[in-house]
């Protein structure tokens, strides 16, 4: 009996986790509400068309041609440039990629985009020479799974 | 109103008529018209009859799957295989970045489409020898062990990209 209550223990207290975990990033790393933005503003416009790309396949063309609209209205909001460069990452694009997400981090340097592209790079240029790497401590704190955990991508 | 004065004032109206039309046409032009052509979705590697196979088809180019997880080098010597078949040269030496091969997957796991592009060390374009490209893509072609991760992703064409990290014409180390 006592293992069983231990074992919901663990369980729920890894739920509670889980869902705090997902709350905290979908609050930190969102979109964010369009409604912030002053109506018939580039942001705003720009912002709404983002909403409507999210809603098609990512990477798709109709998801791509969403986001040059939303850029073109509005070139200084940020989320579209990093939401349209995820799908280059992913498919091995990595040149579009970077350039869609270095204007996204010049834009707001203080956002979640600058660990974005640390993940990336941890992901090509840290994740092949970690097996050079010999001191066990360098090893961790440069592993793609450490920026995952600084960045709270979990 | 007089004739004179009814001509006048059409004169005048033709004139701002044309004016707007003047402005109109400059604007117009100097509006970016710059459009980018997408193909339905990013990654896809459409077919170039100077470097693709015609031998080589796709079961269904509308459903080509992107994903990094879809496909796995079934031998635990990816690294060491590749390194194995590659030969240095000279002309190599003076490449420093990465250059990222991708290629197709069909349903029927043969390989196709490959495509090389060479980056810096910050993911930005760059030239490299012909040569180097080539050998790397002719080594992608070799590497043919590749498996479903699951099932379910097997009756699709699947694309896939590896990575090699060049250091002075040698590989440092390859994310596939």
């Amino acid at each position: 009996m006592d293992k069983l209550k231990a074992y919901f223990n663990k369980t729920s207290s890894r739920l509670v986790l889980s869902v705090l975990s997902i709350t905290i990033a979908h609050l930190s790393f969102g979109q964010g509400n369009c409604l912030i933005y002053e109506k018939n503003s580039g942001e705003r416009k720009a912002c709404e068309l983002s909403y409507q790309a999210i809603g098609y396949k990512q990477g798709s063309r109709e998801s791509q041609i969403l986001f040059d609209s939303a850029i073109a209205i509005g070139p200084n909001y940020a989320w579209a440039y990093y939401e349209k460069s995820v799908p280059y990452f992913k498919r091995g694009l990595l040149n579009e990629g970077i350039k869609l997400l270095n204007k996204a981090v010049a834009l707001e340097p203080g956002n979640h985009y600058l660990c974005y592209r640390a993940l990336m790079i941890a992901m090509h240029v840290v994740l092949q020479t970690w097996r050079g790497i010999t001191t066990p401590s360098t090893k961790v704190l440069t592993s793609p799974l450490a920026v995952k955990l600084r960045c709270g991508y979990f | 109103m007089t004739h004179n004065s009814l001509k006048r004032l059409m004169t005048k109206n033709i004139s701002y008529l044309f004016f707007i039309l003047l402005l109109s046409v400059f604007c117009c032009t100097n509006v970016k018209t710059e459009r980018k052509i997408y193909t339905d979705r990013i990654g896809d590697i459409p077919f170039l009859s100077e470097i693709d196979d015609p031998a080589f088809l796709l079961c269904d180019s509308t459903q080509i799957l992107h994903s990094r997880g879809a496909l796995k080098y079934a031998n635990k010597s990816f690294t060491s295989d590749v390194k194995r078949m590659y030969e240095f040269k000279s002309q190599y030496k003076n490449f420093s970045g990465y250059v990222v091969i991708r290629f197709i997957i069909n349903c029927d796991n043969t390989m196709g489409r490959f495509r090389a592009e060479p980056l810096d060390y910050d993911f930005m374009s760059i030239e490299c020898p012909p040569d180097l490209k080539n050998h790397l893509i002719s080594i992608v072609k070799e590497l043919s062990n590749w498996k479903h991760t699951s099932d379910k992703f097997k009756s699709s064409d699947c694309s896939k990209y590896i990575n090699f990290k060049i250091s002075n014409g040698q590989i440092e180390s390859i994310l596939q």
